[in-house]
């Protein structure tokens, strides 16, 4: 360690040598990523998004071709000898499941999208980075939007690639009547979009609870409670015959989140757009109280 | 150049800066100086914008530093060897840090090889031991080339060898015309480190001068003498009216009595005299002192083995130059 070799000297010795490089929204935003893509728990958990995403298509496929079975078993006790029992079967509704078979594992890819997110942020809390990153870019909503721009863009992209691989998995371990009757469609490629989306709204609002409570198992276990256990007590609370829960058990994420990813729009539900407005509010007012948090509070 | 000026920050009732002001200016190296939980890292936390004064100003060549266009030019800082993600490399770190400025790769490897890491900057962090940790601090300091370093314990888990090389690395620094402000607990490293000196204790500015200016606030007239006739001594130098208090079995620590005048005493009595030592104040004996009634956290006295006593500062007694002290007086035998 030689400092006069190392170091060389100025020609103005009161002036860094790099005094004319500033600060810079995209200079964050490549940080971010560099940071995001060199931690082996994000690959990790992508590969478990993308088991999870791609089982469940696989484990639903195989689901259709049985309700497929059980209908035909079904018709054939009622029409007795001589009937077709092809006739009976209500493909519309199989063939609905197979252009939904890219997000057939959101309910449980959901929250290992938002707990990625909540270690992004919970993760530079626990090893104190986080003092470092914000004394490096002391403009917080710099880093603020630079994070949430890269779990967007990762989010986005791995919705949809995971969505459309879990489709054309899925599609594979069907039988080849309902092959034929689920003819690859524009709306299939839009339904990849909305899991993309629901992707992205659960980055959102991993982002806000890691931020908000600066802890990866506290963040974490919001995002569970949110998705998980928060329908679990509004299904118990709806046996109870209130019709408030029902009315209210509408807009919880998870169900927003299945009217969003729906294939076709039964009666009286939420149209995909609605649905989504709804959950992103879901996503944004987490993700908006961290931004407060982390922008008017001491970093820790 | 950093400046605070009346700078308070309370958390609840407690207040852990208190209406401090100081000015540490550029081409020299400012030694930061308190007892644990003094203040130190708070006031160099608000100086890089981590916490928000409540009340007071911390400046950055007359800036607030979340103002500045390039910060990491402006002001490098290692406030904690640790404050890293440990599943990341060493290498990947800095990189992150620099692409936020724009700074080159290439200066990324400079302060790797600057602070010998060369070898293991590709390795995860959580490897690192705490010397390794400081190298990675200080190289992520001093990545921006920047105007201005603070450095919080920099020589914590370091080697002799980083020791030495962070002492020239601020003699360096401030010779080529930067600001450096050190908080270290080292006194012995400071005093040989520090132009000038800030020292807070329990949040309030107890002396910000030049490292000379703070020495001689030592009280240096005692003088330690040894000779075979002791009682004899001491009674001449009752008779004069000098305050003496016998140390040993030979000695007197004597206060208020040039040491030439003892020697002339001794010899108009003809006494022999076989050490005569002026008592000069270390950095550790002024701050001591200075900082004695300022500790947020006392530790508990060690019995008998505790070499340093409660009125060591700010001369040391003659108990305190037992073999385990950490004190060093430079001796005059006559």
């Amino acid at each position: 360690m030689s400092l006069a070799v190392s170091t060389p000297p100025t020609t103005n010795p009161a002036h860094s040598q790099f005094a004319d490089k500033k600060l810079g929204l995209f200079g964050v935003l490549r940080s971010e990523f560099l940071k995001f893509r060199t931690l082996t728990t994000n690959w990790v958990m992508t590969i478990v998004i993308a088991v999870v995403m791609i089982g469940f298509a696989l484990i639903m496929g195989l689901s259709i071709n049985s309700f497929m079975d059980m209908m035909k078993s079904s018709a054939e006790e009622m029409m007795g000898p001589g009937g077709n029992p092809s006739n009976a079967v209500d493909m519309n509704q199989l063939v609905d499941y197979a252009y939904r078979l890219g997000g057939m594992g959101l309910d449980m890819g959901n929250m290992l999208v938002g707990s990625v997110a909540v270690v992004f942020v919970g993760s530079e809390y626990a090893t104190r980075s986080m003092q470092t990153t914000t004394t490096a870019v002391p403009r917080r909503s710099m880093v603020f939007f630079a994070k949430m721009l890269v779990l967007t863009i990762y989010t986005f992209v791995l919705g949809f690639v995971l969505a459309a691989i879990s489709y054309w998995a899925g599609h594979m371990v069907l039988y080849q009547e309902i092959k034929d009757a689920a003819t690859f469609e524009t709306g299939v490629v839009w339904n990849w979009v909305a899991v993309a989306i629901y992707f992205v709204f659960m980055a959102w609002m991993g982002l806000g609870f890691g931020f908000l409570l600066r802890n990866n198992a506290g963040g974490i276990m919001m995002v569970v409670a949110i998705m998980l256990i928060l329908p679990i007590i509004f299904t118990l609370m709806a046996l109870s015959d209130w019709q408030w829960v029902t009315d209210l058990s509408k807009y919880l994420p998870q169900n927003l989140g299945t009217e969003m990813t729906a294939y076709t729009v039964a009666d009286g539900s939420m149209k995909q757009a609605e649905a989504g407005g709804w959950f992103a509010l879901w996503a944004l007012i987490p993700a908006l109280l961290g931004y407060l948090r982390f922008r008017f509070t001491d970093s820790k | 150049m950093l400046e605070v000026q009346l700078l308070t920050k309370r958390y609840g009732a407690k207040t852990a800066v208190n209406n401090i002001s100081f000015t540490v200016p550029d081409g020299r190296v400012t030694g930061f100086l308190g007892p644990n939980g003094a203040g130190k890292s708070t006031t160099m936390r608000m100086l890089v914008g981590l916490e928000k004064p409540t009340r007071g100003t911390a400046l950055v060549d007359g800036q607030k530093y979340t103002s500045l266009k390039s910060p990491l030019s402006s002001v490098g800082v290692l406030l904690d060897a640790k404050a890293m993600h440990p599943g990341r490399s060493g290498l990947n770190h800095l990189r992150s840090l620099a692409m936020t400025h724009g700074i080159p790769k290439k200066r990324v490897d400079e302060v790797i090889e600057l602070t010998g890491l060369t070898a293991v900057s590709k390795k995860k962090v959580k490897g690192f031991s705490l010397g390794m940790g400081q190298r990675m601090g200080i190289a992520a300091a001093l990545l921006g080339d920047p105007q201005n370093v603070i450095l919080d314990e920099p020589v914590n888990g370091l080697d002799p060898e980083g020791v030495i090389w962070v002492r020239n690395l601020a003699r360096y620094l401030a010779s080529e015309g930067k600001c450096v402000l050190i908080s270290s607990h080292l006194m012995s490293e400071m005093s040989q480190t520090a132009d000038d000196l800030v020292v807070i204790g329990r949040g309030r500015l107890l002396a910000n001068s030049s490292m000379k200016e703070f020495l001689a606030l030592a009280d240096n007239n005692r003088v330690l003498v040894r000779t075979d006739a002791r009682e004899e001594f001491d009674r001449l130098l009752a008779n004069r009216g000098a305050s003496v208090s016998p140390l040993e079995t030979d000695a007197l620590m004597v206060t208020g009595v040039p040491a030439r005048e003892l020697a002339q005493l001794a010899l108009e009595n003809r006494l022999l005299l076989h050490e005569l030592t002026p008592q000069v104040a270390t950095l550790e004996d002024v701050y001591m002192n200075m900082t004695r009634d300022e500790v947020e956290y006392n530790s508990s006295q060690l019995g008998n083995v505790n070499p340093v006593q409660d009125d060591a500062a700010p001369a040391p007694s003659a108990e305190s130059s037992t073999p385990w002290s950490n004190a060093s007086h430079p001796k005059e035998k006559n």
